[in-house]
């Protein structure tokens, strides 16, 4: 089935927002510092470390690119699949709970652990570390829930790219495979190993590299099947 | 064929969103970025939850109000597609933001002044110091988000016939000058002036808004049984 002229524009959209997403994700994760498990030593390498702002003004505007492209992607479909109508509403919201824990790094994290380096004694210290402890788990919890449901929009538009002959079939179970391995290399990651330097290598360096393989491949794939321009009558 | 229900309610709300956010805007005040003096503010602000539940109202009156613009247009666009979309994720970016203004602040600024010093005080200070950051992030990645959708939609209403040109190009224009002028407001100026500056930013976009409500509404009458003939 042929994709219509006038999608050519948002499928260009998308595919090059795949691209830099992609690239954003991997200098943000990059800078962003592995912290160890100790919640007062990891605010003294937060109120240390130097690209802390940047790293996290990086990953959040890297959220904004999630919108274009699951609707670049979407326009490839022509019969819009169940999976493919699910995918755009659930990245609706995996963006904005991803926004509002990545948000939490660069003010609220930040601060604490700036004010605990400062911190006069050790009582104003134990409050600052029971306000860190408490945030952090209400960050850990908004990370996993729209990490996974990232993973699962790929999943969705893995297998819908299964029945769809615009995509090679490669392509697709890559999709498929990449979903899978992010969503369980987060679970362990995450959950079992309690977001260690090891757990997060595991969520966001082994775990991610499928889908992100498989997301420069759809870009690179669209970028080169764009339909022909719209001719203006 | 257009849903001229969904385009008179897509007016409605135009126009109720730009009253709503005007009065918003000068009932909220700029919390001094001092937190002794923030919490201060807070707990001596004569109308703190009226003024938030109309703010956070209105976060959802910009998706009505999105909707109907939507299905005004004549032709339909793609790219409407990711505005629509990008819709929901400001507006519930906003309304998350001033949900913490309404739930939490309220709490801490009696709990502070009850503690009367001391490190219960300490704690408290630190609590909402941090927490404001954090909502005032969360507000800038809306009203980013926010202005993204009305470029956009502004931008592709200048190829419709239904609306005056001058509406199309003053959405384009204020979207722009608004992220600009909050970008300056944030990187060069104080707290206090940066809240003026946005909220001058803010005004020509808000007109914007109204303008197209009353297109829309104008759409309406024109296209419904009994209305006037185009």
């Amino acid at each position: 089935m042929l994709i219509e002229s006038r999608y050519r524009g948002v499928m260009k959209i998308g595919a090059i927002s795949a691209l830099v997403w992609v690239a954003l994700q991997i200098v943000g994760n990059a800078l962003h510092p592995r912290l160890p498990s100790d919640y007062s030593v990891a605010m003294e390498h937060i109120a240390m470390s130097e690209v802390w702002f940047l790293a996290h003004v990086i990953l959040i505007s890297d959220y904004f690119l999630l919108i274009p492209m699951i609707v670049g992607f979407a326009a490839t479909f022509p019969k819009q699949p169940p999976g493919v109508r699910l995918a755009v509403p659930i990245m609706v919201v995996a963006v904005t709970v991803g926004i509002v824990q990545v948000a939490l790094h660069p003010t609220t994290l930040s601060m604490l652990g700036m004010e605990y380096a400062m911190a006069p004694d050790e009582g104003t210290k134990d409050v600052i570390l029971m306000l860190y402890e408490g945030f952090w788990r209400y960050n850990i919890v908004l990370e996993v829930g729209h990490l996974l449901l990232i993973h699962l929009v790929v999943l969705l538009i893995g297998i819908s790219m299964l029945k769809n002959s615009y995509y090679p079939r490669w392509i697709a179970i890559l999709g498929v495979v990449g979903g899978v391995v992010a969503a369980v290399s987060l679970i362990i990651g995450e959950v079992f190993l309690e977001s260690s330097v090891l757990g997060d290598t595991l969520t966001f360096g082994v775990g991610l590299l499928p889908s992100a393989v498989w997301l420069v491949a759809v870009g690179v794939h669209i970028l080169r099947n764009l339909p022909d321009r719209e001719v203006e009558s | 064929m257009r849903d001229m229900t969904m385009i008179k309610i897509g007016g409605i709300s135009g126009i109720i969103l730009g009253v709503v956010q005007l009065a918003g805007i000068v009932l909220h005040g700029s919390i001094p970025p001092d937190p002794v003096e923030g919490l201060t503010f807070v707990r001596e602000h004569p109308a703190w939850v009226v003024t938030h539940i109309l703010l956070i109202l209105s976060y959802l009156v910009v998706v009505g109000f999105y909707v109907g613009f939507r299905a005004s247009f004549q032709r339909e666009e793609p790219l409407l597609e990711i505005g629509s979309n990008l819709t929901l994720v400001g507006a519930l970016l906003g309304a998350i933001h001033f949900s913490i203004h309404l739930a939490v602040y309220p709490f801490l600024a009696s709990s502070f002044a009850a503690a009367g010093g001391g490190v219960v005080a300490t704690g408290v200070e630190t609590f909402y110091g941090s927490l404001h950051h954090y909502a005032h992030l969360l507000n800038r990645c809306s009203l980013f988000l926010l202005m993204v959708v009305a470029f956009l939609f502004a931008f592709l209403m200048l190829r419709e016939s239904s609306y005056r040109r001058w509406i199309g190009y003053l959405g384009t224009i204020s979207a722009v000058v608004t992220v600009v002028a909050v970008l300056i407001a944030e990187i060069f100026l104080d707290r206090s002036t940066g809240d003026i500056v946005f909220a001058i930013a803010l005004l020509p976009t808000i007109v914007w808004i109204v303008a197209v409500g009353v297109s829309m509404i104008k759409i309406a009458r024109r296209q419904t049984p009994g209305g006037v003939a185009m």
